[in-house]
């Protein structure tokens, strides 16, 4: 399309008969020499008589004036109803939604007094070494709860926690109540007297351990917390359970292999011809 | 309380007025209506803006009947392009601070009723409804045959119409129902006057194509 297909194009905008006379005349010269712009022209001529045919639909002004004011009134009745009710309703919800946030936390951390084990230090190289024995699993679940009401446990699988306990010589002679969510049950580790002879001069040295089952372990280990009250330490450690030598059942005799007579007729396999008269 | 200050005796009328406006919606000033009529598009919306309901009744007079031919041509359905002019003259009461002073009304008007348009052309697309026959509104002819003859050329006109893309179908309601020119067009379509040319042009080109087809 060239420059004066161009100008005729800003002059196809116009409509019909709104050309002033010195441009209506440029106009059909330029019509009667290019096709690409007499098509152009010819279907919008053919437009406004095809469209004209089209039926109005009747629009009454007043009756739609007076709708549409209708449905402005009902929408600002809806529109206009006051929000901060809600907005009141919606803050206290949030503020109450806030307390209970901060409120639970609160609600379960552990009352005063209790020992988090997993908060224990892992056990100082003296006190290991004054309670070390010969390695032998301790054996806890035969003296669980025996003495110490434990209620409320906490696993002390601290990372620095030894995964093997040598120490467990003394009775608790307090209960150590404990808490956490990843213990399943506790009990008393049993404390033996490390030594078959015990000096009877010496002071009972006041260190009690408290078991605790691990959740999630799968060794089946028990976690033990130890606090001496002499000297306030506390530490944590990991004892590995006893293993365990199945009790296996005596060999079962070998069933003998039976080789099918393939010689034999082969009849009678089911139930029914069984029931009829057996098999042969 | 003391006497007012000449300023509050100033500004309370007009606030009171102005709350008053606010809480009872268009029509609570009154004007007269010989004022309006004179006005163009912009300056009667401009008084709608600034909260004349006798404005806004003007301007719903003056459109009403355009928009609802214009829904009813680009629709295809004359049973529910009063619902979408009523719509559109809703929408232009609750948006009307959206509208920018001065700038052309017309294509603002038309952009409402085409989104609103394209939104019942959407859902019929869903859950298609029963559609009324615009021969209907055709006065009558001097015979049978004539009468026929003119409901199909009339059906085959409103088939051709909705058988046109959305885009072009506007473009050419718009130049030649609404008589806008492909500045406002362009408005309408958001698009530049030269895409809005092509468009109407394709648009009368399909739709003789159509039309043709048809016939034969």
């Amino acid at each position: 399309m060239g420059a004066e297909c161009r100008r005729a194009a800003e002059l196809l905008a116009c409509r019909t008969g709104a050309l002033p006379s010195e441009d209506a005349a440029r106009m059909g010269a330029h019509l009667a020499a290019c096709a690409a712009c007499r098509r152009v022209a010819d279907d919008q001529e053919w437009a406004e008589g095809a469209l004209a045919r089209y039926p109005r639909v009747p629009a009454d002004a007043s009756r739609a004036v007076a709708l549409v004011r209708g449905e402005l009134a009902a929408r600002q009745g809806v529109t206009t109803r006051p929000w901060w009710p809600w907005a009141g309703a919606a803050a206290v919800a949030g503020s109450a939604a806030v307390a209970l946030a901060l409120w639970v936390p609160w609600a379960a951390a552990p009352t005063p007094g209790v020992v988090k084990a997993a908060s224990l230090p892992p056990a100082p190289a003296g006190a290991r070494q004054s309670l070390a024995r010969p390695p032998e699993p301790a054996q806890v679940s035969e003296h669980r709860g025996e003495t110490l009401p434990a209620t409320r446990v906490a696993a002390a699988s601290s990372p620095a926690a030894p995964r093997r306990v040598h120490h467990a010589n003394r009775r608790p002679t307090h209960p150590v109540v404990m808490s956490g969510p990843t213990v399943r049950e506790a009990g008393e580790l049993p404390l033996p007297d490390p030594d078959p002879e015990p000096d009877r001069s010496a002071p009972p040295q006041p260190v009690f351990a408290v078991a605790l089952r691990v959740e999630g372990d799968e060794t089946g280990g028990w976690a033990v917390a130890v606090h001496d009250p002499q000297t306030g330490e506390q530490f944590g450690a990991l004892c590995e359970p006893a293993p365990v030598q199945p009790d296996l059942p005596p060999a079962m005799p070998q069933p003998e292999t039976v080789t099918p007579d393939t010689s034999a007729p082969t009849r009678g396999t089911s139930l029914r011809e069984w029931d009829a008269g057996g098999w042969t | 309380m003391g006497q007012a200050s000449p300023a509050e005796a100033l500004t309370a009328p007009r606030l009171r007025a102005w709350s008053i406006a606010r809480r009872v919606g268009p029509g609570t000033r009154r004007v007269p209506a010989g004022a309006v009529a004179a006005l163009p598009d912009e300056a009667v919306m401009a008084r709608v803006q600034g909260g004349c309901g006798a404005s806004f009744d003007a301007l719903v007079a003056r459109h009403y009947g355009t928009v609802v031919n214009f829904a009813a041509r680009m629709t295809g359905r004359r049973d529910l392009a009063a619902d979408v002019a009523q719509h559109v003259f809703v929408t232009v009461y609750e948006q009307r601070r959206r509208y920018r002073p001065g700038s052309p009304f017309r294509p603002w008007l038309y952009c409402i009723a085409r989104r609103r348009c394209q939104a019942l052309l959407r859902r019929e697309r869903r859950s298609p409804l029963v559609e009324l026959e615009d021969a209907d509104l055709l006065p009558g002819g001097s015979g049978p045959a004539e009468e026929a003859e003119r409901r199909e050329a009339v059906g085959a006109l409103v088939r051709g119409m909705r058988q046109l893309p959305e885009r072009e179908r506007a473009a050419v309601v718009l130049f030649h129902y609404v008589q806008c020119s492909y500045e406002a067009i362009a408005q309408v379509l958001g698009c530049s006057p030269g895409a809005a040319r092509t468009a109407a042009c394709r648009g009368r080109a399909r739709l003789r194509r159509l039309l043709s087809e048809e016939d034969s």
